[in-house]
């Protein structure tokens, strides 16, 4: 892991402590939206938490589901990926 | 000349050398593809023409597929972005490794990843790649084991343009886990 990824995580975990949930999930949503990507994410809830939806997980297993979200998000960012266009 | 018995012993532990067998089309139409395969097949097929789409895939045959960047550089596999709960590379290298804070983007072998990235590529020119590889490999542990699987690889669509590829890998036979030398 290096700095710029340390930086990346505690604007994460400041984020995680000053934003509310309706601002947390908009702003997963917005950035797998960037990379066009939503079935991932709606597999990723799926296989993990049995919902499809951000707005639907439980307070419980919110900030699970965030991390993970936000492990496929930097894999994104990584990579490229195509278009059929 | 007599081999050196390190060397013997090696050999015999690995076996055969790391190889991957390219397949057509007729492994699936006559029926010789593990069922995971087959039913991950006929998703593809049947939304060929549509591009398919991720959600297009039943819940069970996604916890058993990875979906990789579509994208290939150098001579290594594209990144992973998505590993199935259940599947094949998870029952190889474990969970911790799935799940590890580090995010896993690739396997933990280099030498697997460049000798089975001919198959991404060739799915990155749009075509359906068909494989039986049989490899030697290591876990984070350390621990050794011999594979031997069967791998689909189809674009799939995951928005409104963008695709991965989406791999399958069926154990054609279990996982060989190999006595740790002393």
């Amino acid at each position: 892991m290096n700095f710029s990824d340390l930086e990346e995580l505690w604007d994460t975990l400041t984020e995680a402590r000053t934003r509310t949930r309706p601002e947390r999930e908009q702003q997963i949503l917005d950035e797998v939206e960037k990379f066009d990507s939503i079935h991932l994410l709606e597999d990723l809830l799926e296989q993990h938490f049995q919902t499809t939806s951000i707005k639907d997980i439980s307070e419980t297993d919110f900030d699970a589901a965030t991390t993970l979200a936000w492990i496929l998000i930097r894999r994104l960012r990584k990579s490229e990926s195509g278009s059929v266009h | 000349m007599d081999l050196d018995p390190a060397f013997t012993e090696i050999r015999e532990r690995v076996g055969p050398l790391n190889s991957v067998f390219s397949l057509k089309a007729d492994y699936l139409e006559k029926g010789l593809a593990r069922e995971q395969t087959a039913a991950f097949w006929k998703v593809f097929w049947e939304n060929r023409n549509d591009h398919p789409t991720l959600p297009e895939f039943s819940l069970s045959l996604r916890y058993r597929m990875t979906c990789s960047a579509f994208s290939c550089e150098g001579d290594v596999s594209p990144p992973l972005l998505a590993i199935g709960r259940h599947s094949f590379v998870v029952e190889c290298f474990g969970e911790e490794w799935a799940m590890s804070h580090d995010s896993p983007n690739k396997t933990p072998d280099d030498e697997l990843e460049r000798l089975v990235a001919p198959g991404y590529k060739s799915a990155l020119e749009g075509d359906p790649s068909l494989d039986i590889v049989q490899v030697s490999t290591s876990d984070l542990k350390g621990r050794a084991m011999k594979l031997l699987y069967e791998r689909l690889i189809v674009p799939v669509r995951v928005g409104k343009y963008r695709r991965v590829l989406c791999c399958m890998t069926a154990p054609i036979k279990p996982i060989e886990w190999l006595p740790k030398q002393a």
